[in-house]
């Protein structure tokens, strides 16, 4: 690593772990690099000849009416909100996923305890029909 | 030196996200600058060696909150907040003092002291230790936790969604 | 990982799911029924852990070779199993109270009773805590059940206003309780609660722990509606549906407590003096708050919202007592024994207080509603009346020997401090002022007819009260008078329970 980036070998020699997130990082600032690029690149380059019709959201279709920023209905909060708790979930059996090998029977079940308990919360908005859009 | 230049960024990233997303009056943008804050937190945890913990705040709070935030704020009736007058202004002073005084309590003795207090055990923050710490020792905080969860699921259909029917019958499947 | 240790606490999360899913069956007419079932299966637990804990240690046995009583960052012993049994009897009043009070509630029973359940459950596990991670969790389990619980009457703003005021304030002691105890770890690198007990690696890494110990008892101090972090109470206390008010004022108070008690047990000699100075102040402060609050109130919740502020106030006296230093002349023992019977005669005057409550018939609950009790239902004036002056601490209740314990053990731990006695003067002087506000409801019940002359007559009508409640209301009076008088079972009992902390 120290010869491809001759910088890296300026962190001490036992931090790989950061070598590894400063490429992540290089990695990011590449992204975002060569996504504004282009957007700077024309807005520099590219004539300007504004028209009424160029100007409008969408130069071809309907006129567009209105704001986007509607009030929303309950029921996409309440999506939301399972959504977060099966993220959250997910925090806590990817560590158990990662050490299952060194685990024992207990920590299997244990895990489908906890589960299990989860799948009870989505069987439970199921079944009152919270999750059918009406 | 590297290292040091990163905390200076990310750090500064965190500080401009979090004073836009408390002075924006615009609810939204004021989501995205608290996302921002977020971002800029998981690359701090990424310096503290705590990897996982820095994906979790990516997966979670920029991830899963952000968005629930977001809908959170399109549920209400004024999205922009333009027309409403700001919220709690008087307390202003009193917050600014506890943010003040916190970090000078939390700060000032290990400073004239010189060094830091460096934690007495290294952390250890890898997602397979995590993983046996939580099945040997915290394995009844893990249950509890699922039922927090579930909890809170049952609670936000209880007190948000509509009004409780009848049991569905014979003629729709249940 | 022996499962029969967490028995109490699988039965109550079972029985909640079981009442979730037995709801998708039962039509609207039936599912007060579940609340009776409810109640049914935690009386059922508490008279199995009543009268015979041993069903557990014998299948511990049968499974291990020896009795366990400990798991990771949980521990089942005496001392726990008190609580436990306060939160199960709570839980039971409260739900027989919601069956009466569901006509009020109006929506989704079944999720109340459920989240009844799994807030007990919470405080079950809270009972045991040993160390951060499951006093963190637990409290959260209890916190997010009640958040939900309060905004239950989703069609009345009030109830509305007052879920979302608990939320807030709930989650901003969460984080400070959160950050305390991560503040803790980071200087002592252990979650246990013994680690409280150990010298720590320099002065600077104490100064954090300091710190931490006091955002923790911060974040506590928020649960048990302790002086600078009460004023969510009065609030809360009027606009949650009144079972959920009890239920509050007892269950997630006693756990906010328990917690403290099991804390406090594990400090080390020189961190006992901050606490001891912190706790004494919060304690002074939180009497006379409430104390001066309650004075003026007119409406029923809110009273008892600060007449509870004031008794955390006093339970805070008997914390004092574990904060001592080793070896002092009253041991920790002392102010345990005196917490847990006050909790335990608090327990039963509030649940009383409470049905009486739900079966009033006023909207608000002025004090006025009181007018004229005596002759509308004896039965609720006198449990009321008995009730209220066993809050008020008048022998022969119960209160009164739990107040008088209290104050005994903090003026044995203050009296080598004599700059503290102040304290001493603050209680008592709580004491006294308590008993205008406490006359105040008694003069309602029996002369308040000149409060509002504009009332209609109808209103004079006879109050019927079903066969259940009225036996409950009977029994909570007769424990009141009996253990008043007799307390000496009660105290024995609780002997075991303290033998931790001697």
């Amino acid at each position: 690593m120290g010869d491809v980036f001759p910088q890296l070998a300026a962190i001490s020699p036992d931090d790989a772990h950061g070598a590894r997130y400063l490429l992540l990082a290089v990695m990011g600032v590449v992204a975002v690099g060569f996504a504004v690029a282009p957007l700077l690149l024309s807005a520099l380059v590219a004539p300007r000849k504004p028209s009424e019709i160029k100007q409008s959201p969408f130069e071809c279709g309907l006129e567009s009416k209105g704001d986007a920023w509607v009030q929303f209905r309950v029921q996409y909060y309440l999506y939301a909100l399972a959504f977060v708790i099966f993220d959250v979930e997910v925090v806590f059996i990817y560590p158990w996923a990662a050490a299952f090998t060194n685990l024992s029977t207990g920590a299997l079940v244990a895990m489908g305890v906890f589960v299990l308990l989860l799948a009870e919360g989505l069987a439970y908005l199921w079944i009152k029909g919270v999750l059918s859009w009406k | 030196m590297i290292e040091g230049v990163a905390f200076y960024i990310l750090s500064t990233v965190a500080v401009l996200g979090a004073l836009l997303a408390v002075s924006r009056r615009n609810l939204v943008h004021g989501v995205f600058a608290l996302l921002l804050f977020f971002a800029a937190l998981s690359g701090l945890f990424v310096m503290l060696m705590a990897d996982y913990v820095a994906a979790v705040q990516v997966l979670v709070y920029v991830g899963a909150v952000g968005i629930l935030q977001l809908f959170a704020i399109m549920l209400t009736e004024h999205v922009t907040g333009d027309d409403l007058r700001r919220l709690g202004a008087r307390g202003w002073f009193w917050g600014l003092m506890l943010a003040v005084a916190l970090p000078v309590v939390l700060l000032l003795p290990p400073l004239l002291n010189g060094e830091p207090p460096v934690p007495p055990a290294a952390p250890q923050s890898t997602a397979r230790q995590l993983g046996s710490q939580l099945m040997e020792h915290y394995v009844v905080p893990l249950e509890v936790l699922a039922l927090l969860l579930t909890g809170a699921l049952i609670g936000a259909v209880a007190v948000a969604h509509g009004p409780e029917k009848d049991p569905p019958g014979k003629d729709r499947p249940a | 990982m022996n499962v029969m240790l967490y028995s109490m606490e699988i039965a109550m999360v079972l029985s909640g799911l079981g009442i979730l899913m037995l709801d998708l069956g039962t039509p609207a007419r039936g599912k007060r029924d579940l609340g009776y079932l409810a109640a049914f299966l935690m009386s059922l637990l508490l008279l199995q852990s009543v009268f015979m804990p041993e069903v557990q240690d014998g299948f511990s046995l049968l499974s291990s070779g020896h009795s366990i009583t400990e798991g990771p960052g949980y521990k089942l012993d005496a001392f726990a199993r008190y609580f436990k049994h306060l939160f199960l009897l709570a839980a039971i009043l409260v739900l027989l109270m919601a069956v009466d009070f569901a006509g009020t509630l109006r929506a989704r029973l079944a999720e109340f009773f459920a989240l009844v359940l799994f807030a007990l459950t919470g405080m079950s596990a809270a009972a045991s805590a040993t160390n951060f991670i499951t006093l963190f969790v637990s409290i959260e389990l209890i916190t997010v059940s009640f958040y939900v619980l309060t905004s239950f009457q989703r069609g009345q703003m009030r109830s509305l206003e007052a879920g979302v005021k608990y939320l807030i304030l709930g989650a901003a002691a969460s984080a400070v309780l959160v950050y305390g105890i991560a503040l803790v770890y980071g200087a002592t690198g252990s979650m246990e609660f013994a680690a409280l007990g150990k010298a720590c690696p320099s002065a600077e890494h104490d100064h954090l722990l300091r710190l931490g110990l006091l955002l923790v008892i911060a974040g506590l101090g928020f649960k048990i509606a302790a002086f600078p972090f009460q004023i969510w109470v009065p609030d809360v206390y009027q606009g949650a549906p009144a079972p959920v008010t009890a239920f509050l004022a007892v269950g997630s108070k006693a756990a906010g407590f328990a917690l403290l008690m099991r804390l406090c047990h594990h400090l080390r000699p020189d961190l006992r003096e901050l606490t001891l100075t912190v706790l004494a102040a919060l304690a002074g402060a939180t009497i006379l708050y409430g104390s001066l609050c309650a004075l003026r109130q007119r409406n029923l919740k809110r009273l008892f919202g600060y007449a509870g502020i004031a008794s955390a106030g006093y339970l805070l006296l008997g914390l004092l007592a574990l904060n001592a230093q080793p070896g002092a002349s009253p041991s920790g023992a002392q102010g345990c024994h005196a917490m847990m019977f006050y909790l335990a005669g608090y327990l039963i005057a509030v649940m009383a207080a409470f049905t009486v409550l739900c079966h009033l018939d006023g909207e608000d609950e002025d004090l006025s509603v009181l007018a004229g009790l005596h002759a509308r239902s004896p039965l609720l004036a006198t449990v009321l009346t008995l009730s209220v002056v066993s809050m008020a601490g008048l022998p022969p209740l119960m209160g009164f020997l739990g107040k008088f314990l209290l104050l005994q053990s903090a003026f044995e731990v203050l009296s080598p401090h004599p700059a503290q006695l102040w304290l001493m003067v603050v209680a008592l002087g709580g004491v006294v002022i308590s008993l205008y506000y406490y006359f105040g409801i008694l003069r309602a019940i029996y002369w308040g007819g000149g409060i509002s002359p504009g009332r209609p007559a109808g209103e004079s009508e006879a109050i019927t009260v079903p066969p259940l409640a009225r036996l409950l209301l009977i029994a909570c009076g007769l424990i009141l008078l009996w253990v008043g008088i007799f307390p000496q079972a009660l105290l024995e009992w609780l002997g075991d329970a303290v033998a931790l902390f001697r």
